[in-house]
């Protein structure tokens, strides 16, 4: 019996009044934007790194350009439409990974801080408390700018952003689940820490922890997109919606389709995520919605 | 008397701090259990009856080494009964709560959480199919039932995955901590008749936690009562309840149906008597429960609430005293009666 | 209340101060800073020269120690580049910082309170969906778009302000809007939560029940009860601003700490950047102690289990 399908069951239980129609087209947009970016190589009309110079700041087809470049070419005369499809493969390639990472840092600390209550308890409580009063924007930059990029590194960056969140909320729910009766039955039976742990209180919990991860997952974006945009994120040739948002700023005068765009697409990424995730969270968990910060994506 | 008991308590005592309030100054500690001996002889159904807030339920937790005492042992069979032990061990005393809903959990199936102790005590896949049969069967239950989740079941039925699951370790103590308190009356008679069946059949050995003396007269041999962390009263069932000592006892068994039945009564007909008479009701009719909050305070608890006090009383304490074989009683009015 | 202080001083000391470790070890781990600094055919003499002069020659724990020693006269290093005193640098780019951050806040509070307010009294009506679909446009709305959309309506096209800069308070608009939207939107959404947990309590009905007029009851019982929510809030919400002013400052050329972060770590200006992360940490981890003192001192029940940890 998988964890996952008891929580597939779990999510899909409580069928109390279907989803509102905003909730639904933020879902569909979500699945679009993952399919439009699963399917670049397919949908794209040009590569990513193709350069037309002799198509160099085309406007888009309904402001006055052509149907080859829908959306406009870039001073390079590459195609922004290729590109955004590539580049939000990028940037829920590094979402993706950086909030699975955090997730799972912020769980098992949070595990381990619950169960070996002590040192270990304050070391963990002492870690989040740096974290928090580090943004991890300013970490990213730091470490980005001195100790050089690759994409795996970006991805542990961004993957830091929240996973104390994920921390206090796993120790929170863990110490509480330990006094409850289904515990105690476990001790009682002689089960190891461990699997009364994972077989038996993360199941429970686990509800919670994908709401905070859902609301968490927009604000990775951003940061990806914040650390692209300075130019400290994703490298070129490889692109992603910061990084063309980033480089789009200088022809803001000239060629508002290079940042406009993509700027959008981080927009509306975002806001159904959080749609998606508030929906989730009144749905699954109503008490998370009480927790200060809790909620902040 | 002469053979050596299953399982003794000597000298229990657990403190909870009330609250933890600052770190200067901490919050008072209240003496939960102080100073509970007891043994069960194998095969015996002991009861412990005490209003809510008298320790009983700390003292299960205990027995079933599940809380550490501040002081004293649980000995099974004259050996230490603590944590950490071998599993085989670990598996003689097993136990069934109250909240028969916070005692499954709900992310599992039922067929999973009578499988989990098996599985902790290394039994293959096919011995524990045939154990779970033969649970399911001893308990009345369908197979059905393992694939639902305990939120999709009834009070009953989940006290009975519970019985099966305590029992699927086959321990030789089970510890019953309010097993029916939460279920209507009628599931309530299943229940104990069940228990009671069960006791005869894999010959186990009970200890009977309730506040309703009408269960334990119906399942227990012998009983003792728990008044604010101590036990005042103990003996065979038919003693305590027929010649009572102790006023607490005495309060207690007034609270009771006026027509006094014999111990034969089936548990339906006693506890459907008396739906609504149990001690619970009792405290709330006398007076409020003692302030526990100075351990060892002068005098007996039971002072403020008794009618008979005397000035002794609130002086000091009273220890437990032999009024017959096996019936003891903690009160300085006992000798003089 | 003495000890409770004294531990989560400490534990505030301990924070800044393992702040203060991982930047520096971060940074002296991540690569030379001469090589970024000196053009890249400095003879091998030069580099050696300034590595001795900065300290660079030394083994890292030594120079962890000479840092910490440092820090606790007070000195917190020379810029790298123009061999400036770190912390003066800093202090002289916190006035533009705390300018935009001041603003950021009083604007927060102006639209976010009342509108977190109007929302969960008029629950489920008209003018809450619209309150609260607002609020989450504003917060899923990345800063550093906002900022570029601002610049190419109030900038380009109307010609209204100032695209970048410092000084007068037209140039302040279009950063304030740009960072306070998000806070105002998520402190506006918090607003809501909080009134409406305080409207479910039993005083407030009893206060409803004794017929005082709703304005009352929400100037007497509400507000005072729903701030402590609102202020922890604003303490947690220090640190997540402070990443939303490093954006801001860039993409308007403010010059505040935010723009010295950015450019100090482009020039791998080692003591800059060490000191803006203390004084960052510095801000962020006080903020959360005054909150933690505060709510400590309302409701002594937070005494107890290290407030935030629990729950």
């Amino acid at each position: 019996m998988p964890a996952d399908l008891r929580l597939a069951a779990r999510l899909a239980l409580p069928a109390r009044r279907p989803a509102p129609l905003v909730v639904l087209s933020a879902a569909l947009f979500l699945g679009l934007v993952l399919l439009a970016a699963a399917g670049a190589d397919l949908l794209a009309p040009h590569g990513f790194a193709e350069q037309h110079l002799d198509a160099r700041l085309q406007p888009p087809w309904l402001a006055g350009g052509t149907t080859d470049y829908l959306l406009g070419t870039d001073t390079l005369g590459r195609d922004i439409l290729s590109r955004i499809l590539f580049g939000a493969r990028t940037s829920i390639l590094v979402a993706v990974g950086g909030t699975g990472f955090g997730f799972l840092l912020g769980t098992s600390l949070g595990f381990a801080a619950a169960h070996w209550r002590g040192w270990c308890e304050e070391a963990v409580m002492m870690l989040v408390d740096m974290q928090a009063a580090l943004p991890t924007l300013v970490l990213a930059l730091a470490v980005l700018a001195f100790l050089g990029n690759s994409l795996p590194l970006l991805i542990l960056l961004v993957g830091l952003d929240g996973w104390e969140r994920y921390a206090r909320l796993t120790r929170g729910m863990v110490l509480s689940a330990r006094e409850s009766g289904y515990v105690l039955s476990m001790r009682i039976v002689g089960a190891p820490a461990w699997r009364i742990h994972l077989l038996h209180i993360l199941p429970n919990i686990a509800g919670a922890l994908i709401v905070q991860a859902t609301l968490n997952f927009p604000h990775t974006i951003l940061l990806e997109a914040a650390l692209s945009f300075f130019g400290l994120g994703v490298q070129p040739p490889a692109t992603s919606l910061g990084q063309m948002l980033g480089l789009g700023r200088a022809y803001l005068i000239n060629a508002w389709w290079i940042a406009v765009f993509p700027g959008s697409v981080i927009f509306l990424t975002t806001l159904s995520m959080c749609l998606v995730g508030d929906w989730l969270r009144d749905r699954l968990d109503p008490t998370l919605a009480r927790e200060p910060g809790a909620g902040r994506p | 008397m002469q053979q050596q008991p299953l399982i003794s308590a000597s000298g229990l005592v657990r403190s909870y701090r009330a609250s933890r309030a600052g770190l200067l100054r901490r919050g008072p500690e209240v003496r939960a259990v102080d100073g509970v001996s007891f043994a069960i002889r194998a095969g015996e159904a002991f009861g412990l009856v005490g209003e809510s807030g008298s320790g009983k339920t700390t003292v299960g937790r205990m027995v079933s080494a599940t809380l550490r005492p501040d002081a004293g042992t649980v000995a099974l069979l004259g050996e230490p009964f603590a944590e950490p032990m071998p599993l085989a061990r670990r598996a003689k005393v097993q136990a069934v709560f109250q909240d028969s809903l916070g005692a499954l959990n709900p992310r599992l199936r039922i067929g999973r959480q009578l499988e989990e102790p098996l599985i902790v005590h290394g039994i293959g896949a096919a011995e524990r199919r045939v154990r779970i049969d033969g649970l399911l069967a001893d308990v009345g239950l369908p197979r059905s039932l393992l694939l639902r989740y305990p939120g999709e079941v009834s009070g009953g039925q989940r006290q009975r995955v519970l019985l099966a699951r305590a029992l699927a370790l086959r321990p030789d103590l089970l510890v019953c901590d309010e097993p029916v308190s939460a279920l209507d009356v009628s599931v309530q008679a299943q229940v104990v008749n069940l228990l009671a069946d069960l006791k005869t059949r894999h010959a186990l050995t009970l200890l009977f936690i309730s506040h309703d003396l009408r269960v334990v007269r119906h399942l227990c041999d012998r009983v003792a009562v728990l008044f604010a962390g101590r036990i005042v009263e103990s003996g065979a069932v038919a003693e305590v309840i027929g010649s009572p000592a102790h006023p607490y006892t005495r309060a207690l068994i007034r609270a009771l149906p006026a027509d006094r039945p014999g111990p034969r009564r089936t548990a339906a007909r006693a506890i459907a008597a008396a739906p609504d008479l149990a001690t619970q009701d009792l405290a709330t009719q006398d007076l409020a429960i003692p302030d526990r909050a100075t351990p060892d305070g002068a005098g007996c608890a039971f002072a403020a609430r008794c009618a008979a006090a005397t000035p002794t009383c609130r002086r000091s304490a009273p220890v437990l005293r032999s009024l017959s074989a096996g019936h003891e009683a903690a009160c300085h009015l006992v000798a003089a009666r | 209340m003495l000890r409770f202080l004294l531990v989560r001083l400490l534990r505030a000391l301990l924070t800044v101060l393992g702040c203060a470790t991982l930047a520096f070890f971060v940074l002296r781990l991540s690569g030379d800073p001469l090589v970024a600094l000196l053009p890249t055919d400095s003879p091998a003499e030069l580099l050696e020269r300034y590595r001795v002069l900065w300290g660079l020659d030394r083994p890292l724990p030594e120079q962890y120690l000479r840092y910490l020693l440092a820090l606790a006269r007070g000195d917190f290093g020379r810029s790298l580049v123009d061999g400036r005193d770190a912390l003066g640098l800093v202090i002289e780019r916190a006035g533009a910082t705390l300018q935009l951050g001041g603003t950021v806040f009083a604007l927060a509070i102006l639209i976010g309170v009342p509108a977190g307010t109007v929302a969960a009294l008029r629950r489920g009506r008209p003018s809450d969906y619209l309150t609260m679909s607002a609020a989450i446009f504003g917060y899923a709305m990345p800063n550093f778009f906002l900022g570029l959309l601002l610049i190419l309506l109030f900038a380009m096209q109307l010609r209204l302000l100032p695209s970048s800069g410092y000084g007068t308070p037209a140039h302040l608009v279009m950063p304030a809007i740009t960072l306070g939207t998000a806070v105002a939107a998520k402190l506006a959404r918090f607003v809501r939560t909080s009134v409406l947990d305080v409207l479910g309590q039993p005083y407030v009905r009893t206060a409803h029940g004794k017929r005082l007029g709703s304005l009352a009851v929400i100037v007497r019982h509400v507000f005072p009860n729903a701030a402590i929510p609102v202020i922890t809030f604003l303490g947690f919400e220090l640190g997540l601003m402070i990443g939303g002013a490093v954006v801001t400052e860039n993409v308007f050329g403010w010059p505040g700490i935010g723009q010295l972060l950015v450019v100090s770590v482009a020039r791998r200006d080692l003591a800059v950047v060490q000191t803006v992360v203390m004084v960052i940490a510095v801000s962020v981890v006080s903020a959360n102690l005054a909150v933690d003192l505060a709510y400590g001192w309302i409701d002594p029940r937070v005494r107890v289990a290290g407030g935030r940890h629990a729950g």
